[in-house]
């Protein structure tokens, strides 16, 4: 019988690069997005 | 919305925890006698499809919160809802196409159950794109809501579906009751429990990490609305 390990590995890779992914690009934006907001806050008479 | 920024480390440890442990599980976990290794395909597919339907209930639940009590943090919740529950719907059919090229011998099927999960993939995106489309945010936050409300009718056919129809898809791997003749059982059940959990978490904090990023933007567009009026 099979292990069908590549089709293993390929789902799990897949997760993670999706969920991983996405959480670290949002976390990276949210730090982006905040540097910004402090910097115009400063800039604002 | 501070309480976000209070729970999201201790969400994200504990997220971290109990994926550990139970991928420590699918290692332990012996092969099924039918699928071989192929059942450690389910561990990832059974709880995203939990979560993608959870995460509508959730924008749901958000959606007619918003709608009644024009409460901002339930649009930014129902936001940030539809693009984690997109991304473990994208999952939850990619794991179950792959998963069935081995044990059904095709890659998809239009079967009731594989159908209807399509659908709400196609559900979150258009919540997504329809709430960009429209340059004012507040008709676009009830527009949202408004087809996330309706939309939310996909939910029991999903559930339902392969005891509706007859569909290619086996019945419910986790229920209790007549509907379960492909089920885990025995020593293959603690890992599926535990990653259950882990994915009830990981999406979870998923949400928190999202809906600060929209507050984020929310603020600086504000910011930068409020700067352009000073100016002119």
């Amino acid at each position: 019988m099979s292990d069908y390990t590549l089709y293993v590995a390929a789902v799990y890779g897949l997760a993670i690069l999706v969920y991983g992914g996405y959480t670290l690009r949002w976390r990276a934006s949210y730090k982006k997005l905040e540097q910004q907001r402090a910097s115009l806050s400063q800039e604002s008479p | 919305m501070n309480i976000l920024k209070k729970i999201q480390p201790l969400v994200g440890l504990a997220t971290l925890i109990a994926l550990a442990i139970g991928l420590w599980y699918v290692y332990q976990a012996p092969a099924d006698f039918q699928q071989g290794g192929a059942v450690r395909i389910l561990y990832i597919h059974v709880p995203s499809a939990k979560i993608a339907l959870l995460s509508y209930l959730f924008l749901t639940a958000a959606s007619i919160l918003y709608l009644w009590k024009r409460y901002e943090g339930a649009d930014i919740l129902a936001e940030a809802a539809a693009s984690v529950g997109a991304a473990f719907t994208v999952i939850t059919l990619a794991s179950g196409s792959i998963w069935g090229k081995p044990m059904w011998g095709t890659w998809w099927a239009w079967d009731a159950r594989l159908t209807s999960m399509l659908v709400l993939l196609i559900l979150y995106k258009g919540l997504m794109v329809l709430r960009h489309s429209l340059d004012d945010p507040v008709k676009g936050a009830r527009a949202t809501a408004i087809l996330a409300i309706i939309g939310a009718v996909d939910l029991p056919i999903i559930h339902y579906s392969v005891v509706w129809w007859r569909t290619l898809h086996q019945p419910p791997s986790l229920a209790t009751g007549e509907n379960t003749a492909v089920h885990i059982t025995g020593p293959l059940l603690p890992p599926l429990l535990i990653l259950s959990v882990a994915f009830i978490l990981l999406g979870l904090y998923m949400v928190t990490v999202k809906a600060r990023q929209i507050e984020a933007r929310r603020h600086l567009d504000a910011l930068e609305a409020a700067r352009m009026h000073h100016d002119e």
